[in-house]
């Protein structure tokens, strides 16, 4: 059995670990685009803060593909022929498979503003992003970051580790848009300026000069540094060109196969089920990388295990302030909240079921939340309530541990 | 492996939480040093609910959350089965503490990474909480 | 009452430099003697303290000590500290005094007066490693007329048994652990007059069902499944008194054990109401015999008291295939102080009593005799099987060995061991898993001394160390009590 897997990073470790527990014999190639091996992108940013050496972005420890007889091909994929099941990379090498692993990840998107093709315009999103900018901010300037998501925020606190002054500017109205209630955003943005980040939100940037970026209200910054972080696209021109099925990612069904019998999808590249919204969506998130990846590795090799789908989940620390929050971000639900200083907790319910949990700053709580949103256990608000007064792990409603000796009993425990 | 509890023998006493604190973190199991001039941490935690009580900690599962979700491949299984982080990899992201569904993964008192029960991997011993488990609630059981 | 005349009986003392705060005296002090306020500070009220070291024994720094309270009472020899504390009590509370376990007071142990033989040259020792050894007994009738079917007995494994204490007295848990510990080791556990609990079915073979005044529990299969039925007539620490659950002891499971309804005071009358002479003990004994079908020895168990052995030998004569005998420190759940402190006779008197008549009147085979009340080592045992017993019952020594300390106070139903109460929350801290293997480790480890004793002696079966009185002399003895005990001096 010859398998082949684009892309080398999380889903791909994933993959070649879910192929190895059941087939030990399989003949595995990997193409590495980055020539960098399995790394992990959300490290990229300890390394500018200097609590990671380049050496260590390692996903995977240096040794693993050799360990789990692993061929890595450097170089990029430039087309699948599905019909004679062979990938052409771009140096023009044929790689023939019997089943293929479509982990190529995501980019970052470009918004198009005039000028924002410059050489101190970055992306935060490889090691080697990292490194440039670790060359550029040897000025210790001024930084503009455009976008205040996860990766925003993550190069925002790196720059300011740096000692770089950084001004973020956000187009809607509050930061982390896709991960915070308005209300948490406002405690998380006042934690920034705190410790001295400007944060412009409800604006947009519209040119960007010679170190000079221009917003729609008229005002401009100087700037030696750009980094843009406005969001991600899946890598699916491969597929898409390949005549594979896409949307805003490639479409899988339940075994994350692809449209073509002999391909499956893993990672950020992919639409999959958010289990609360019932929708299938782009959810570019490491943990569901590599579950995902693992699984069309258990299918590769003749499984047949469901993916389940999962939820957005993110656990961010940005200057000593803890986020984590998990669930449906567009959900509308009545809000429940607990607060005591710099701590909160904000709980979106939908009737008795919970749509999605914030926490701030009191992260030894959210595991069970995760659980409780992921397998929408009913909790009546009331229960809720009496938790809220002193939200710990042992003044968890009732439900929850009657749910817990369940998930022992009956088994259904996905993790045993 | 993993410690089972069974409530009908946990006395609740909290016992299991101070020794494993003082297991950990290079007290050497002395409890007061630990409690008097450290700050000790348990890796499990104490749960008491409608006149019952037991422990809360790892169940070392097989297909971990906790492993699939760190994004630094700090969470690793031993061959024995044990879930254990590798602290060099660490850094503190709290994404295993997020997706465990028992809420045993916490954060360490200074939020700068993430602690677990490792059944006591580096002892030559049987996990402390157990062998000081005064009523025998604590066992540690084989299979997975 | 506003003042309170009883200065606290124990002073709990917490080292500082070891005390880390951890609170674990707090919960584990059913009493209400430790507290932790909310900033940490850790304080206790002494006068709360039981002395039951539940909190010492669990603190994970030892930091504390539980001491005598410093009441320096001006001396008095006659009026002693408790003599004063129990007046103050009963000045303020106008009732009996309740106590629980066994009779506390310094009178003469026999037993610590009594010294084992060795053979030395003249005939040999036995290595018990090397040799076998026989430590299994019979209990019952040994004797059986020509064409008469043979009675039923009683095989043990050890002569040691484990005394009645009945649920409700006791937690399920304790009698959970002594059943399965008697298993083990192939001896017998009591139910004591609670009845037999649907759980313990299981060990009804390892089981001595009891039948006493209040008629617990008792019903055909109750008797059919036991080993052996026990009729009680009296115990050592209350003799002449009947015994008194209160209702609110007699909980949903202690109720259907015990066959009465729930939370009513379960009331076991001073005499059996059938049971006013050896007659009617006769006609009881006959009874519980066609009730089994003769097939299970029948055992009467009584106080060693003023006329035991008269007793004895009329409970023979009335069919008793085992004489059970409680000296004078049987423990208890709960009696009237005064009662246990002041009624009945040692042990190791009544024993060498009862087996010297047994044999004078040539009935010594007709029935076994159990001694209980006060064995607290595997000598004790040695030196009553050689005053005459066949077989001891233990059970203070048992219940120490499950985390007892003597506080004395079972009556109140809290006990901090999970012992003596029937309170989930407290019966709970005693996992008969582990109690089970301290029982049976106790056991096992009186087994070793015995060999050991015996072979020092010379003797390689149980069975002729009993009333071998030869191995036993008496040291600072009387020479009345050298003669009651059936022993010479040593020297002689
Ligand atoms: C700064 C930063 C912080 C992050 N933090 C978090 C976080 O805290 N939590 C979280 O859940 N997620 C986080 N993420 C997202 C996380 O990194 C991704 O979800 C994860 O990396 C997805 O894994 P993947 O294997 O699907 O794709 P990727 O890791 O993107 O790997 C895909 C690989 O395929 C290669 N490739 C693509 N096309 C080709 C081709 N044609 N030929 C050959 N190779 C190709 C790419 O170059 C890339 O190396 C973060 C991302 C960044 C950038």
């Amino acid at each position: 059995m010859k398998y082949l897997i684009i892309g080398s990073c999380i889903a791909a470790a994933g993959a070649v670990e879910g192929i190895r527990s059941i087939d030990p014999e399989g003949e595995i190639t990997v193409i590495d685009g980055e020539q960098r091996g399995c790394y992990s992108r959300p490290l990229i940013s300890y390394y500018l803060t200097g609590r990671r050496t380049s050496s260590q972005l390692d996903y995977r420890p240096a040794d693993f593909f050799a360990q789990q007889r692993v061929r890595i091909i450097p170089g990029r994929a430039a087309s699948i022929d599905v019909i004679c099941k062979q990938v052409l990379l771009q140096d023009g090498t044929g790689l023939e498979y019997d089943r293929l692993l479509l982990a190529t990840g995501a980019s970052p998107v470009i918004p198009p503003i005039p000028g924002i093709t410059q050489s101190w315009v970055n992306t935060f999103y490889t090691w080697q992003d990292a490194e440039e900018i670790s060359a550029q901010t040897a000025a210790k300037g001024t930084a503009v970051v455009l976008g205040s998501g996860l990766i925003g925020l993550k190069a925002a606190e790196a720059l300011h580790h740096m000692g770089m002054k950084v001004v973020m500017v956000e187009k809607q109205s509050h930061i982390l848009p896709r991960l915070l209630s308005p209300r948490s955003a406002a405690a998380v943005g006042g934690h920034l300026q705190r410790h001295g980040l400007k944060v412009v939100t409800g604006h947009e940037v519209v040119a960007v000069g010679n170190h000079e970026v221009a917003v729609d209200d008229g005002s401009s910054i100087a700037a030696d540094l750009l980094i843009i972080a406005v969001g991600t696209r899946p890598n699916q021109d491969l597929a898409r060109e390949a005549g594979l099925q896409t949307d805003r990612g490639i479409i899988v069904d339940c075994h994350l196969r692809t449209s073509d019998p002999h391909i499956w999808a893993a990672g950020d590249v992919i639409e999959s089920r958010h289990i609360v919204r019932g929708t299938d969506e782009v959810m570019a998130l490491l943990p569901l990388a590599h579950r995902e990846g693992f699984i069309a590795g258990l299918n590769m090799a003749g499984s047949r295990t469901r993916y389940p789908g999962g939820i957005f989940l993110n656990a961010v620390h940005i200057l000593g302030m803890h986020i984590i929050t998990a669930g449906d971000p567009e959900t509308t639900g009545s809000i429940l909240r607990w607060q005591e200083g710099e701590r909160c907790l904000e709980l979106t319910m939908q009737g008795q079921n919970l749509h999605r949990y914030i926490a701030i700053n009191i992260p030894g709580i959210s595991g069970p939340l995760t659980a409780l949103i992921e397998r929408q256990v009913k909790i009546p608000e009331s229960e809720w309530f009496k938790f809220l007064r002193n939200p710990a792990i042992a003044n968890l409603p009732a439900a929850y541990w009657a749910e817990v000796r369940r998930w022992q009993d009956d088994g259904s425990l996905r993790c045993g | 492996m993993k410690i089972q509890s069974n409530s009908e023998y946990c006395l609740g006493c909290g016992l299991c939480r101070i020794y494993c604190a003082a297991a950990h973190d290079g007290y050497n199991g002395s409890v007061i040093r630990a409690f008097k001039k450290g700050t000790p941490q348990a890796r499990a935690g104490l749960i008491e609910h409608q006149q019952q009580s037991w422990i809360n900690t790892c169940r070392h599962c097989q297909d971990a959350p906790c492993i699939n979700a760190c994004i630094t491949g700090a969470l690793q299984k031993n061959n024995e089965g044990i879930v254990f982080i590798d602290g060099q990899r660490c850094v503190g992201c709290l994404t295993c503490v997020m997706v465990c569904p028992f809420g045993h993964i916490q954060p360490s008192l200074d939020f700068s990474r993430a602690v677990k029960c490792d059944l006591c991997r580096d002892l030559a011993e049987a996990p402390v909480c157990v062998s000081h488990c005064p009523n025998g609630a604590l066992r540690l059981i084989e299979e997975v | 009452m506003s003042l309170s005349m009883l200065t606290p009986a124990f002073t709990v003392e917490r080292n500082q430099d070891r005390c880390i705060g951890c609170g674990v005296c707090v919960k584990q002090c059913g009493n209400s003697v430790h507290h932790k306020d909310e900033d940490g500070f850790m304080w206790v009220i002494d006068k709360n303290c039981v002395g039951c070291h539940r909190c010492a024994v669990l603190c994970p720094t030892q930091a504390l000590a539980i001491k005598e309270f410093p009441a320096a009472l001006r001396p008095n020899s006659y009026w002693s500290t408790s003599s004063l504390r129990e007046i103050y009590a009963q000045a303020e509370t106008g009732g009996v005094l309740l106590t629980g376990m066994g009779n506390p007071r310094p009178f003469r142990s026999y037993f610590d007066h009594l010294l084992l033989n060795a053979s030395q040259v003249t005939n040999p020792s036995i290595d018990p490693l090397r040799e076998p050894m026989e430590l299994g007994t019979y209990l019952g009738s040994q004797v059986s007329s020509l064409g008469e079917r043979e009675k039923p007995l009683l095989k043990l494994d050890m002569p040691i048994m484990f005394s009645a204490m009945s649920y409700g007295a006791v937690s399920l848990n304790v009698q959970k652990s002594l059943a399965r510990a008697a298993r083990e080791k192939g001896t017998f556990w009591n139910t004591g007059e609670g009845g037999l609990h649907s759980d313990l079915q299981e060990y009804a073979a390892s089981t001595i069902v009891q039948v006493a005044s209040g008629r617990f529990g008792v019903n055909p299969d109750y008797l059919n499944q036991a080993a052996a039925v026990e009729i009680k007539i009296g115990q050592g620490a209350k003799p002449g008194i009947g015994g008194h659950l209160p209702g609110e002891k007699v909980s949903a499971d202690v109720a259907r054990t015990r066959m009465i309804p729930a939370w009513s005071d379960a009331i076991s009358p001073a005499p059996h109401h059938d049971v006013y002479s050896i007659e009617d003990l006769a006609q009881l004994i006959e009874t519980l015999k066609v009730a089994t079908n003769f097939e299970k020895p029948i055992s009467v168990k009584v106080a060693a008291v003023h006329n035991i052995s008269a007793i004895a030998s009329g409970m023979v004569r009335a069919g008793a295939d085992i004489v059970a005998i409680d000296g004078f420190r049987g423990a208890t759940g709960a009696a009237p102080m005064r009662i246990r402190d002041n009624i009945g006779i040692p042990i190791e008197i009544a024993i060498a009593q009862v087996d010297q008549r047994m044999r004078d009147e040539g009935i010594r085979d007709q029935a076994s005799l159990v001694a209980a009340g006060g064995i607290r080592n595997s000598a004790d045992v040695v030196k009553i099987l050689a005053l005459g017993a066949d077989a001891v019952y233990i059970g203070t020594a048992a219940l120490i060995a499950l985390g007892c300390h003597l506080c004395h106070t079972c009556f109140t139903g809290r006990c901090n061991w999970g012992i003596a109460t029937t309170e989930a929350q407290l019966s709970k801290r005693l996992n008969p898993e582990l109690g089970a293997v301290r029982a049976a480790n106790l056991l096992q480890a009186w087994e070793h001394e015995i060999k050991e004793m015996m072979g020092g002696m010379g003797i390689n079966a149980v069975d002729s160390l009993r009333g071998n009185r030869l191995m036993l002399k008496g040291i600072g003895l009387e020479q009345h009590e050298l003669d009651l005990l059936g022993i010479t001096a040593a020297g002689y």
